[in-house]
């Protein structure tokens, strides 16, 4: 069986991870990783609520750290992870991925609120769905890059968001709202926020978009086609037919440069 | 197959800056129109200051629409870094339905320059960036849409000069010199002068003390009553000049017209200027024992 590391651990105040992990263990094998008591704050072990595991790692050139459970106390799990690759089998908690710097995060089951918030780059994945906030900030510090993907978000996805793209099927109220730049590709949502300063929305909801938004015109850009190219790799059919028919732009709460672009 | 003289010469190249940009549009057409508009008058760096051309090679636009790539080739890197801005921004972002991005992305040992961050601003304002696949691009509204570009082109070291000279009579090289010239094209390689082709080959300097070259006489059917001419009778020459984005992409180039040259042209010869010029020499003697593919 392969070695693989933890590279990146980081602790919060809520946090399972001990803090010696950061410091001096920060390469250390999950063998080893797996004889050290890990203990929950409630005083749990790790085994009690989920399994650490080596990962089979044919194919990988990344280290990757195993997670097998349900972890739904777990806070924070993966905050500030920036290398390699941490695979949960299970839902996860609050906060998933908050502060992530790089590498990647891919959650089999559910999310709970913030998760992603604050990161700056990698890439979350939740197959399941996800809580509210989801790329939300963390503080006052907004999501500053990275991509984001999930089967569902609640309310406010995309929060202030800065940066970064978030693809999501389907959304709750609220998406976007705050948002001072990058891109939120969904395919259905309830509703947009308001004061949406600058950034896109890329949809397919047939939705008539609020009426604070105007009419701009079709686009002709390649940059659907570049953003298209670019998600190709997230596992979503809908993503292929992006090909943007209409613009509306201006937010009135803000007259803004945010837009609402709407694929067929 | 003629029996072809091949010189004992080397040709010699200098080294260059040269950065690649990549030119989309929704045709091939646009995308063509755009590039060649885009390198007109910019065959030498002694008159035009810089050197550019079509690479004719297939290319993969990072929008996957069709798309072309021209190579610019200078002295200097601020010179490239002008040339690129000034013609982007008056050849490629008026064409219709074009984007521009560079093609030097994976180039470790480049240095970036701002493109799409300069012309940004005549979006007067509306103008909008994006962050995709690590990449920083700009959308600037035009009339037909959008215009979109790089933030940051690469300029990379490259090697400019590389040439043959091939001698023969008249019709055999006007009717020869166009596959030749066709067989050098290839990735990462241009031709700068029109067709390929340069008929006004030139040595270093002049009898004019403001002229840095001149005619080479050596060559020229008119002057053979000089001493140092080298023409046989009834022959006359043309010269071919290369630019490519590497040493291996010129040299590559090369062999491959040489080896064609090989089977028309009665004489094969190359342009040096006694090493004083760039380290870049190729052997025509090594060249003619490599494998064209």
């Amino acid at each position: 069986m392969n070695s693989c590391r933890v590279l990146a651990v980081h602790a919060s105040n809520r946090i399972v991870w001990p803090s010696w992990l950061n410091r001096d263990y920060m390469r250390t094998s999950c063998l080893e990783l797996l004889k050290r008591p890990l203990l929950f704050p409630h005083g749990a072990e790790l085994g009690d609520v989920a399994t650490l595991k080596e990962c089979p790692s044919e194919g990988h050139d990344d280290p990757v750290l195993f997670v097998e459970g349900n972890t739904m106390s777990w806070h924070g799990l993966g905050k500030g992870w920036r290398e390699g690759t941490l695979k949960v089998c299970g839902h996860a908690g609050d906060e998933v991925g908050s502060l992530m710097l790089g590498g990647s995060i891919d959650i089999e089951g559910s999310v709970q609120s913030g998760a992603g918030s604050g990161m700056s780059g990698g890439t979350l994945t939740v197959r399941g769905s996800a809580g509210d906030f989801l790329g939300g900030p963390w503080g006052n510090r907004p999501w500053q890059g990275g991509t984001i993907v999930a089967r569902e978000a609640g309310s406010h996805a995309g929060f202030a968001m800065a940066r970064g793209i978030l693809i999501v099927d389907r959304a709750g109220d609220s998406l976007g709202s705050l948002m001072r730049a990058g891109t939120i590709v969904v395919k259905e949502f309830q509703a947009v926020g308001r004061g949406i300063r600058r950034g896109s929305i890329v949809t397919f909801d047939p939705m008539r978009p609020p009426d604070y938004f105007q009419l701009s015109g079709v686009l002709v850009s390649s940059y659907m086609d570049l953003l298209r190219v670019a998600l190709r790799q997230n596992e979503r059919d809908w993503l292929d037919r992006i090909k943007v028919t209409q613009r509306f732009m201006g937010d009135q709460d803000d007259l803004a440069k945010g837009e609402f672009l709407l694929c067929q | 197959m003629v029996e072809t003289f091949v010189e004992d010469t080397y040709c010699e190249a200098f080294p260059a800056w040269v950065s690649r940009i990549v030119i989309s549009a929704e045709t091939i057409e646009w995308a063509r129109h755009a590039a060649t508009s885009a390198v007109g008058f910019a065959t030498s760096v002694i008159g035009c200051g810089i050197e550019a051309g079509i690479e004719k090679a297939p290319v993969t636009a990072p929008d996957e629409r069709p798309a072309v790539a021209v190579i610019f080739a200078g002295m200097k890197k601020d010179s490239v870094a002008k040339a690129v801005a000034t013609r982007v921004g008056q050849c490629v972002l008026t064409c219709a339905t074009t984007s521009a991005y560079d093609g030097h992305r994976d180039r470790t040992d480049g240095i970036t320059f701002a493109l799409g961050k300069s012309l940004r601003y005549f979006g007067d304002g509306y103008q909008m960036s994006k962050v995709i696949a690590g990449r920083r691009i700009w959308r600037i509204p035009v009339m037909d849409g959008e215009f979109v570009v790089d933030d940051m082109m690469t300029v990379s070291p490259g090697v400019a000069g590389g040439n043959l000279i091939l001698i023969g009579p008249r019709g055999l090289l006007l009717s020869e010199v166009p596959a030749i010239q066709e067989e050098m094209q290839g990735s990462g390689v241009i031709l700068p002068f029109p067709g390929g082709v340069v008929r006004s080959g030139s040595k270093v300097g002049s009898k004019y003390r403001f002229m840095s070259a001149s005619t080479n006489h050596a060559y020229v059917p008119g002057l053979r009553s000089l001493s140092d001419n080298v023409l046989p009778q009834s022959y006359i020459a043309y010269e071919i000049v290369v630019d490519g984005v590497s040493d291996e992409a010129v040299r590559a180039s090369l062999i491959r017209g040489l080896h064609r040259a090989r089977q028309r042209i009665p004489i094969v010869s190359a342009g040096n200027y006694g090493g004083r010029l760039g380290p870049y020499q190729y052997r025509l003697h090594d060249l003619v024992q490599e494998d064209p593919a």
